[in-house]
This record gives structure tokens, sequence and C-alpha cells, in this order.
């Protein structure tokens, strides 16, 4: 070094460093030059794939929260990072949650089922109960008893049923924040673990409801699946999942199927079998009613009936509605007009005929009447079947006896047949 | 130049070592307990980077604050009026208190156990207080169910608060049976209402069948009442019209009455008649004896 200082010190002015150094520093230094020349490369690349890492994309189906110092980035609308290229500082800055927002999940809920082996399952028959329930495998809701009997205790009925409920995530931030879930294991997705952990809530959620409304519903009501039940047992729940504010929106309830339990079967199948008669009974009587009043009065018979009884319609009105009816009103109607026009024909006929013989017997009246009588009698004659003439006999007492009407089943023209 | 990068590097290097032993990140779905030498200094319910010495003056417990389940093995309990119930209660909860919290329970696991207890004990003493009729009803108005639930979740909230630093968010019963063997009660129960109830809708829809029927016919009779009476009017208007051409008859009653006679005749004679007659009839006199005729002079 001593040696080199005065070097620096010449008059000549100051050189390059390198010129005067030794071959072997000049090399040292020329390979330092580069190697932090390759170290700034690098760190500048490292720097830049830092920050490059910080790319992402939001998939269609998803939002994304991005954490930033584990606090949720933004306020508002702005903290859900809608599907598309988002950047943010990379990881151990920022953390980004994807929230499949568009997957819907299907849960079934049988535990208000009775017990049923897995053969039962798939031979899907109804098997026979005999016993009770046992509280710890046959699922089963209390429903209210209809005060209809005067037995003692009976404010209750058991009703089996099954359920399916659809639920989805409505609100990412709430649902992140609020809803505890496992750490993700290696390979499995969002949804997976979401259903370990929040399906079991779901399930308990939805029990609760359940049970809360079917307390509230007759068994009958059960058993019809009445519409109430489900949009019930929904709002419940949905109300239960925004007390904890967990960002899950129910998107249906369903009823899949309710059952009266199995030790109860006969007698509830015979009595709807009773209750189906009894239906087909005033089925019956109905399509009795419609039959008698059609034929009597035709189709619209009911209706005039009703305008006939009112009281303030007129002579005329009820000749029309009368006329409006068919069946046998109209069969009455027909006789009566040909009753009508007979009687005025034959009144008519006989004013005339008098009319035109009265000239005649005027003039010759015990001819005339001679003549009437005898045609009369010629033409009684030839219709009746046979006629038997008795000769007069003066003294008294004389009976005869005449067998008469000895064919009486076969008239006149089937008996001349036979002859 | 080769300094100012060494100096770079240097602070890059130096930063990310501060930050990892001067600060800690605390979750959204966190809370966090700072304590130093054992003693709990900060409680952060806030999520955020925070400031701490590094181990081990300072040490930081996190903990899940989001909201899980506690579901309590099934129970068998008695009403106030002594009836046995069996029900299956669950809770949500999430830790509120990170202190209280690490002292009481340490951990979740910890905290389950004492919970289950706490719910335990709150159902049973609260089903206690209630008769089995407040639970299910026929009539819907005396039903107590929600007042039920929210009584239990009321009890343990307060308890789980105070002495765990446990936020209880719901609490509610899942399932609500009956022992087995009164379950069997309940089916003959059931058979007896179905028949009873059975019998009434039958009945009911037989008197409906015979109502409808008795109905028809009275309606039926009401009708051809009408039909008669108008048919009685139609009869009465060709009756009189036909008294008009009476009038005309009487130019020679007798006459008349001796044609309408002979009408009568050959209507009531036409068929199937046996007639007897006398031979002093006729023109069967003719019969008996050949009539004297002498011829008229003209």
């Amino acid at each position: 070094m001593n040696e080199r200082l005065p070097h620096s010190d010449t008059a000549q002015g100051t050189l390059p460093e390198t010129q005067l150094l030794h071959p072997g520093q000049q090399s040292l230094a020329e390979a330092l030059r580069v190697s932090f020349l390759i170290l700034k490369l690098i760190m500048t690349a490292v720097v830049l794939l830092f920050l490059a890492s910080g790319f992402f994309t939001v998939e269609p189906n998803e939002q994304a929260l991005v954490l930033v110092f584990g606090k949720v980035q933004g306020e508002g609308e702005s903290r859900i990072k809608q599907p598309g290229y988002h950047w943010t500082f990379p990881d151990p800055i920022s953390e980004i949650i994807r929230i499949p927002v568009k997957e819907v999940r299907t849960l079934p809920i049988d535990s208000f089922w009775f017990f049923e082996t897995e053969q039962e399952k798939l031979a899907g028959g109804k098997k026979m109960a005999y016993g009770g329930l046992n509280p710890v495998q046959d699922g089963y809701c209390l429903t209210r008893n209809e005060p209809i009997t005067q037995l003692k205790g009976s404010d209750y009925n058991i009703v089996h049923s099954k359920w399916t409920v659809t639920y989805s995530i409505s609100s990412p931030v709430r649902f992140f924040e609020n809803v505890y879930m496992e750490s993700r294991k290696p390979g499995e997705s969002f949804m997976e673990v979401a259903s370990r952990t929040v399906n079991p809530l779901i399930e308990s959620l939805t029990s609760d409801a359940v049970v809360s409304t079917m307390v509230r519903y007759s068994l009958d009501e059960a058993l019809r699946s009445s519409a109430g039940i489900p949009e019930r047992v929904r709002m419940v729940l949905q109300n239960s999942l925004d007390a904890m504010d967990s960002g899950i929106h129910i998107d249906d309830v369903r009823l899949n199927r309710t059952n009266w339990p199995l030790q109860v079967d006969d007698a509830f199948q015979a009595s709807s079998q009773a209750i189906n008669k009894s239906e087909q009974a005033i089925i019956d009587a109905r399509a009795y009613k419609e039959k008698l009043l059609t034929d009597t009065a035709g189709p619209r018979a009911e209706e005039i009936l009703a305008a006939l009884r009112n009281e303030s319609v007129t002579d005329q009105q009820q000749e029309d509605y009368v006329h409006q009816m068919g069946g046998q009103v109209q069969v009455i109607l027909a006789e009566a007009w040909a009753y009508r026009t007979r009687v005025e024909q034959d009144a008519k006929a006989a004013a005339d005929y008098l009319k035109s013989l009265l000239p005649e017997y005027r003039k010759r009246p015990a001819l005339v009447l001679q003549r009437l009588y005898q045609d009369a009698v010629e033409e009684i004659l030839q219709k009746v079947d046979e006629t038997i003439f008795v000769p007069p006999y003066k003294d008294r007492g004389r009976e005869i006896r005449v067998m008469i009407n000895r064919d009486i089943a076969r008239p006149k023209a089937e008996q001349s047949e036979k002859k | 130049m080769k300094n100012v990068w060494g100096i770079v590097l240097l602070i890059v290097l130096l930063t990310i070592l501060g930050f990892v032993a001067f600060t800690f990140q605390v979750r959204q779905t966190e809370s966090a307990l700072v304590t130093c030498f054992g003693e709990p200094v900060r409680s952060i319910t806030k999520p955020g980077l925070y400031f701490r010495w590094p181990a081990p003056i300072h040490r930081v417990h996190r903990f899940d604050s989001r909201s899980r389940l506690l579901e309590v093995q099934m129970q068998e309990t008695a009403t106030a009026g002594g009836e046995p119930i069996i029900i299956v209660s669950y809770l949500v909860w999430r830790i509120g208190d990170p202190l209280l919290f690490l002292t009481a329970v340490q951990d979740a696991e910890g905290a389950k156990e004492k919970l289950r207890v706490l719910l335990q004990n709150a159902a049973n003493s609260v089903v206690g207080k209630y008769e089995f009729s407040s639970f299910v009803n026929t009539d819907p108005a005396k039903l107590r169910f929600e007042e039920i639930e929210q009584e239990i979740a009321a009890a343990v909230h307060q308890q789980a608060a105070s002495s765990y630093g446990v936020d209880v968010r719901l609490a509610g019963i899942k399932r609500l049976m009956v022992p087995e063997k009164v379950t069997q009660d309940v089916f003959e129960r059931m058979k007896a209402d179905r028949k009873v109830k059975t019998d009434t809708i039958v009945a009911a829809g037989n008197a409906e069948a015979d109502r409808i029927r008795s109905d028809a016919e009275a309606k039926r009779k009401e009708l051809l009442a009408v039909a008669e009476s108008r048919a009685q009017a139609i009869r009465g208007a060709g009756d009189a019209e036909a008294a008009r051409y009476y009038k005309e008859l009487e130019a020679d009653p007798e006459l008349a009455m001796f044609l309408r006679d002979l009408e009568s005749l050959k209507k009531i004679l036409k068929e199937r008649t046996t007639l007897v007659l006398g031979t002093d009839v006729e023109p069967f006199h003719l019969l008996k004896e050949r009539p004297n005729l002498n011829p008229k002079q003209p």
C-alpha cells in the first residue's frame, strides 16, 4: 500500500484505479464487478418476480377477497373481487381468499326418518314395524293433534319426514368472517372443506327449524306436506343464519316425503280407504243428482230452478224459463200441447160434423139416425174379438153363462194368423 | 456503487428480519392475545399488522373468532309435569374475549367440554320449568317452543360470556322426542284417534251424499210441479178453445149427444172385446125374424 500511495499523488493526474492495480487485483476487481452486476440482475429479477406473483385470476364461478396484513382490503362493494385479472401484494403481505359463490350445495336431511338398513333402503318397500321408536336410531317429529277426541293427553302425534336443503354463499365477506372452516387439506376444494364444516351447521339449524315448525302443524297437514311447512322452515332457518351473520342464503327447503309411523300403518291405511269411500259416495251422489236433474229438466235445470224461485218472477218469465228446460219437463209440455190440439180439433170436428148433418137430419131424422147407428154397430163388430148373441126369453130367472177372455194374452191379429 | 447495492441489500434483509421479528398479523377471522413473559398485555380483536417484541419477550396467541357449531349428546330429561322428554340441543359459539378465553379454557377443545356441560345443564333446567304441553299442543297459541329455546340460549349466553369469554350466538333444540315406551302409547292413541276421526269424516261424507240425493229429488219434484202446472195451463187453454165449438152444438143438443155416444162406443169397443148381445138389438133382430115390410105408396 505504501508503494502505491505516491503513485496516486503524482502530478500526472488521477488515473483510473484499475490501471494502477496489480493484474491479480485487477482480475479480482473485474470478477467482483461482474458478480455485482449479476447480483443486481438477480435482485431485480427477484423483485420483479415477487411483484409479478401478485397477479391472480378470479374464476367466473367465484368471488375473491384480498387480505392485506390479515385485513380485508377495500371498503363496501370494492372488498369483493369479481371474476377477471387482479393484482395485489404477494405473500406474505397479502392473502387471496376465493369463494365459489355460484356453487349451490344440496344437503339431504334424513334424520327425521325411521331406521332403515341399507337393504331396506334399496328395496324401497314398506317394512313392518312393531314396538316403539328407538330415539337413538329412529328419527321423527312431534306434530300437534287436532282437538277431535276427548282422550286425555292427546296433544301430539308422531310423523316421519325427509328434507332437502339447498344453499349457497350470498355474502363472501360475511361468510369468510363469521363461519368457521377447517383449514384445507392438500387437494381439497373450498366447497369440500365448507361441506365438511358448514353442512353440520346447516343440518343442525335446519333440524331446529323443522322441529319448531312441525309442532305448529297437525299430523294431517304434515302428511299432506302443506306448502306452509317448508316455507316456514326456510324462513326460520334463514333467520338463524342471518342472526349469526353467516352470509349463507337458503335457496330452497323441500319436504320430500312424510309418513305416519309404520306401527300405525294398518289403522291409517284403513282410514284412508274409508275416507276415500266416503268421498266416492259424495262423488256418486253428485253424479246421481246431475243425471236426475238433467233427465228431468235438461242441463240447466238447477240454474233455471233458482231463477224460478225468485219471487219477483213474472208469469211470462216463468213461461220462458219453463220453455228453456229439457228432459222430462219437455215431454210433459209436449203431451199437454198434444192434448190441447186434440181437444180443439175434436171439438171443431164434432161441430163441423153436426153442422153438415143437420139439414139432412131435419128432413129425415129416423133414417139418418138409423144409418148412423148401424154404421157404428158395423164398425164395432168388425173390431171385437167375438160376439155372442143371446135370444131374449120371456120368463125371468133364466141365466146364461158365457166364458169370456179365454185367450186374453193374444191379441186378435195374432190369433187370426194362427188360424 | 457497490456500496449502494450492499446497503440496499442490507436494508432489505434487515426490513424482512425486522418484519418477522417485530410484527405480527391478525387475520380478519382471528383475534389475538399478546403476553409478555406469560403476562397478558394486549387483546386484539381487529385485523391488521401489529408490533411486538420478539419472543420470548412477547408471545402471540391466536384464536379463530368465527362462529362454529357444537352439538350435545342426546339427553333425557323431564318436563315440569314429570313427563320424560328426549332432546338434542346445539349451540353456535365464537370467541368473544380472548383473554378470558385463554385463562378459562385455553383452547377450542377445552371450550367445547365446558360449553357442552353448560348447555346440557341449561337445557335441563329450562325444560324442567315448562309443561310438556308447552312443547307441542293442540292449541298453537299455547306453544312455548321458541320461548324455551330462547330461554336456553339466554342462560347459556350469559354464563358462557362471563365465565369463558365465549359469545354464544345461537342455541336451540334440534331433536324433540319421547322415550321408546312412550311412543308405543302414542301409537295406540294415534290409532284410536284415527278411528274416531275416520268415523266422523265418513259419517259427514255419508250425510253429505244423502243430502245431495234428497236435494236432487226435491228439486226434481219442484221442476216437475212447475212443468205440470204449466201443462195444466196449456190443457186448460185447449179446453177453453174447444168450448167455443160446443156453442155450435147447441143447434141440436140431442143429436150432438147421440153422435158423441157413438164416438165413445167406437173408442171403447176397439179390440179384444167379447160382446154379448141380445138378438133384439138392431140389426140383429133380423136374426130372430124377418121384418114385415110394406112398400110405401108414393
